[in-house]
Formats: C-alpha cells, structure tokens, sequence
C-alpha cells in the first residue's frame, strides 16, 4: 500500500471512529432540547414531596466539606457563602493545607462568632493532596451526619442549595432507590466569564458538558461521574468508600462507587457558580491532571468495570466512550490531517469518495459546537456567549497536543504525577446566582426560540415557553 | 500586695479551659463564652501556624506536635488570660470537637477534681 493510500486508510478509519463521539454528542443535544422540559416538570409537579421536606426536622444534618490551598482570593467569599446558608442542621467542614496567608484569614475569631458551624483541619503536609485533605475531613464530621456535600474554594454556594440537594436526592431516590449514592449538580463556571476569551470558551464548554451531555447521560441511565464539586454524598457510603489520593480522585471515588452497585444522579436544577481558569497556563495545568489521572483510572480499573455484574450495559457503554475521552480532539485533529493529504494527492478507497471525506470532517467538527450551542440556548444565553463557542474551538486546537500527552502519560505510567493546583484569582465580572432552563420545548417552539435568540432581546435569562 | 487564690476544686460549667495530653494542646469554652483569639499567639510558638496541623471549631480549638517549652510559654499566656487546665479525657474532647455538645463535658467540668497546682495572682499595687 503506498503512503497516500495509508494515510486515506488511516484517515476514514479515525473519521469513522470520531464519527461516533460526534453522533453521541447530536443525539444527546436532541435529548436535552427534547428532556429539559420533563426534568423541570417532574421536580414542579411533586410539590407534595417539596412541602414535607420543608419541615425541617425532616432534613438530616450535612457536613460541607471544602478543601482549601492557598486561596487566599477566595477564602473569605465562599465561608460567608456558607455562613448564609438557609439549612436548619448543617456544618462547614474547611479541609486546608494552605501554606500562604490562608491561614490568617482562617484563625479570625469571626468564623467562631457566627450562628453557622465552621470547623478548620489544618495539615502540615498535602500529602494525598485534595483527595488526602478531603479524607482527613471525613474522620472530624459531626456524628450524626447524614450527606456530605463538596465545594472547591472558588464556588459560591447560593442559600437555598442544601435544602434542594435533598430534594432533588429525594427525587431521584424514587427512580434509584437506596442504590442511589450521590446527586451531582451543575458546576456553574461563570462568575469571570467575560474575563477575556478564554474564559468565554471554558463557559461554554461547561454549558455544553453540564447542559447537555449530562442530562443525556441522566436521562440514558448512562454513567455519570461526580465531578469534584457540587455534589451531595451519603455520609454512609463516603465513609465507607473513602477518598483515594488520585489526582483525580472523584473520577476514581466514581469507578469504585460503581463497581459496589451504587449510582449517581444528575440535574442541572442544582447550580453554583464558579469561577474560570483565566489563563492558557492555568487551564493546560488543569486539562493536563484531568487527562493523566483519568485515563491512569481508567487503566486500573478497565477491567474491573468491564466484567462487573452491577454495572449495566449502559453504564459499561459510556465508560468505553469515556474511556479515551481526552485522546478524542487527537484523533479529530490527526483523522482530518490525514484526509487533507490523501485527498490533496488525490488518492482515495474506491468505496469512498472526496464529498464523503469531507461531510464526516464537517459532520464531527460540528459535533461540540453543537452541543455547546444546544446548552447556552437551553440556558438563554446563546445570544450572548455565542462567541465563546469559536474560543472554544480554538482552545480544542491549543489543548489537544498537552492533553494527549498527559493522557498517554497516565495510560503508561506506574505512578501518577503530583497535583497541580489551578489559581483562583476571585476575579467577578458576572454576579448570577443560577440561571434559569427554558421550562418546556416543541419543535414549534424551539423554532421560535431559535429566531427569538437570534433577533431580540427577549430571551435573556429567559423561563418562557419559546 | 494583694494575693487571691483561686479555688481549683470549685471550677465552674461556664468558662474557658486547656488541656494537655502529650504533645496535644485543647483550647476549649462552654456556652456563650469564647476562647483566646488565636491571633494572641505569638508565632514564634508555633501553636497554629502553616507548618503545624492543627484543628479548630468554635467551641474547641486543638494543636498537634507542640514542643515542651512552647507548651509551658502557652500555658503561660492561657492563664493569663483566665483559662483554666483541666483534667479531661483525650477521647471527651475529641468527640467534643465533632459535635460541640457541651452535654457530656459540663458534667465532668463540675465534678472536683484535684488541682494540679494551685495558682496564686499577684497584683502589685503602687502604695
């Protein structure tokens, strides 16, 4: 075979290959469009369970957990977040390992002086890093704690959200039953969003990821990850699991919660806003640790996952999607570098021919911008952030090389590196609390949407019907 | 000169109190009062500084590893400041930090126990 025919070879069978991330991705955009409606509804229409969850000697005690390193920018907003609290039995549980001026911030009598339970559990070393600090914590939680709920530093929990975790846990409870183990809510990567265009990208990639792909994944019975923060765990099962020391160690705490039978649930109806990585430095640093500890779990457990009995079909269908998820921009990037230089030398398969090389690149370079389209728009904000889906696309191209290689480093590796901290500056150029979904969807509707969004005003924040 | 002594066996539900076991130094208060601002500490002590582990809630504030001699300049500076050592089992004020019921620590604040020295205030007036 020469070198062009290998090359056309190589590019279908990548194409093709990527060609089944990209219809996922417009499949799940379709269920979002189409979902989000009864999502909304189900929770409006059990008002009943909302009433009995109000009378707070129902709601059991939660322990909030929040690891802190260095963040002296965001230290003191995310503990009044948490002080303002609207929760009859709840405690702030700061894990730090802080090395800077933190700790100040942190021996304030203030903290003591509030109606809110603050407690701090300094550590000398980081050893285990956010998983070890966050197992630290676990040993000093009140004992009559029945969920943990998980914040980053740089989150600003709204006041209402213990009290909606436990609804919506009671919620979905009905479709899990007690092998429900968590509920995951939408991390809102938002408060900088119009910080430069990198962070326009970010936001709509999340809006995407959270908007979308999640809710599709909920309402698939796919596997659903818990995602580091904005989650509500039983206090049982975490101390039961415990945290591992991964570098990403809520992917790992997912696989193992799986493999004992137990499910995460997911709604976007939960929101807290957080900020966003603000430089190419600080996102690749990130990206890089999402990569390596991700596919370095995905390795130690692969087989695990693949032959267990508690795991469905589904479940086991997503995790072979998500297995090589950050290799994916690679494989798009050296599938369409391939098609370009077979069919410049004008070589090609006879099955195949230039207009179907060129439909599959359009077709799976569409594919996320898509799906990041599909979520501003659910959220109302197409309008407006539109712009960061064309950042995105040149962030996908900036990122791809970093991620593949820490990817592969985590897949060959025997130990995984050390963590890399992202910086949190505690910029703000958007105050929002929670957005809200656009409550129901038809195809007439969602046309009017569309041309709404395009050429008015109208739908900013919107919670109409199209 | 005045002396007043005051009367370890009569120590009182409400306060603010220390405790040492080894190395580990609780700092801890009853109902509506509170302990010593840890800003008070000099950081030369070493008590909650980044390269200690420490722990704190509003009720009970606990460090770990703290040398012999910053141990005695605390406690020092905790009497000073009208903190009263007392003698309490390390798993009470374990469980104490958890949870901050004071139900289970009242009881043994009350209970008489011996002194391990008797403290004598010396004001020294100007005549």
């Amino acid at each position: 075979m020469s070198y062009e025919g290998f090359t056309s070879q190589l590019a279908i069978i990548i194409g093709c290959f990527y060609f089944l991330y990209a219809l996922k991705y417009y499949i799940s955009s379709l269920i979002a469009l189409f979902k989000v409606r009864s999502i909304k509804d189900y929770n409006l229409t059990n008002e009943k369970l909302n009433q009995s969850l109000i009378k707070d000697h129902n709601l059991p005690f939660i322990s909030i957990h929040i690891p802190f390193y260095n963040e002296v920018n965001v230290s003191r907003r995310i503990l009044e977040a948490c002080i303002a609290i609207d929760y009859p039995r709840f405690e702030v549980l700061v894990a730090d390992d802080s090395i800077d001026e933190t700790v100040k911030i942190i021996r304030e009598q203030g903290w003591r002086r509030t109606t809110s339970i603050i407690k701090f559990v300094h550590r000398s070393d980081r050893t285990g890093y956010k998983g070890g600090a966050l197992k630290e914590a676990l040993k000093y939680i009140h004992p009559g704690t029945g969920f943990i709920v998980v914040f980053d530093a740089d989150f600003i929990p709204p006041t209402g959200i213990l009290r909606d975790f436990m609804y919506q846990f009671t919620v979905f409870k009905e479709k899990y039953g007690e092998k429900l183990a968590a509920v995951q809510g939408y991390q809102l990567h938002f408060l900088n969003r119009n910080e430069n265009w990198l962070t326009k990208g970010v936001r709509a990639e999340y809006s995407g990821s959270y908007m979308v792909e999640r809710v599709a994944k909920e309402v698939s019975g796919a596997m659903k990850m818990v995602s580091g923060s904005v989650f509500m765990f039983r206090a049982d099962l975490l101390k039961q699991l415990g945290w591992t020391t991964s570098i990403t160690e809520d992917w790992e705490l997912t696989l193992r919660l799986y493999l004992e039978g137990y499910k995460v649930a997911y709604t976007p109806l939960i929101q807290s806003p957080a900020e966003i990585p603000n430089t190419i430095t600080r996102l690749r640093k990130q990206r890089m640790r999402w990569a390596e500890g991700h596919t370095h779990a995905v390795r130690k457990y692969f087989k695990d996952i693949l032959f267990s009995s508690k795991i469905s079909i589904t479940e086991k269908l997503e995790f072979l999607y998500y297995a090589p998820y950050y290799l994916q921009s690679l494989f798009f990037i050296a599938g369409t570098l391939c098609w370009v230089l077979s069919d410049v030398s004008g070589v090609c398969p006879d099955y195949w021919n230039s207009r179907l090389g060129w439909g599959l690149v359009a077709w799976n370079f569409c594919a996320l911008p898509f799906m990041e389209a599909t979520g501003l728009f659910l959220e109302g904000d197409l309008k407006q952030d539109y712009s960061g889906i064309f950042s995105f696309i040149v962030l996908s191209f900036i990122l791809t090389p970093y991620q593949a290689y820490a990817a592969l480093k985590g897949l060959l590796e025997t130990e995984e590196s050390s963590w890399v901290r992202t910086l949190k500056t505690g910029t703000v150029t958007d105050r929002v609390l929670s957005l809200k979904l656009r409550s129901s969807l038809s195809l007439r509707t969602l046309f009017q949407a569309i041309r709404n969004a395009l050429f008015t005003d109208s739908e900013k924040g919107g919670d109409s019907d199209g | 000169m005045h002396y007043s002594l005051i009367p370890r066996k009569a120590v009182i539900a409400t306060g603010k109190f220390y405790s040492i076991h080894d190395d580990t130094l609780y700092i801890f208060k009853t109902r509506k009062d509170e302990y010593l601002d840890l800003q008070s500490f000099p950081e030369s002590y070493s008590l909650f500084e980044t390269e200690s582990s420490w722990r704190l809630s509003p009720w009970i504030a606990i460090t770990n590893n703290v040398s012999p001699e910053n141990l005695k300049k605390t406690e020092t500076l905790l009497e000073l400041e009208l903190h009263i050592r007392v003698f309490m089992d390390k798993e009470l004020l374990e469980s104490y930090f958890l949870d901050g019921d004071e139900s289970e620590i009242i009881p043994e604040l009350t209970k008489l126990k011996e002194p391990e020295k008797t403290i004598i205030r010396i004001r020294l007036d100007a005549s």
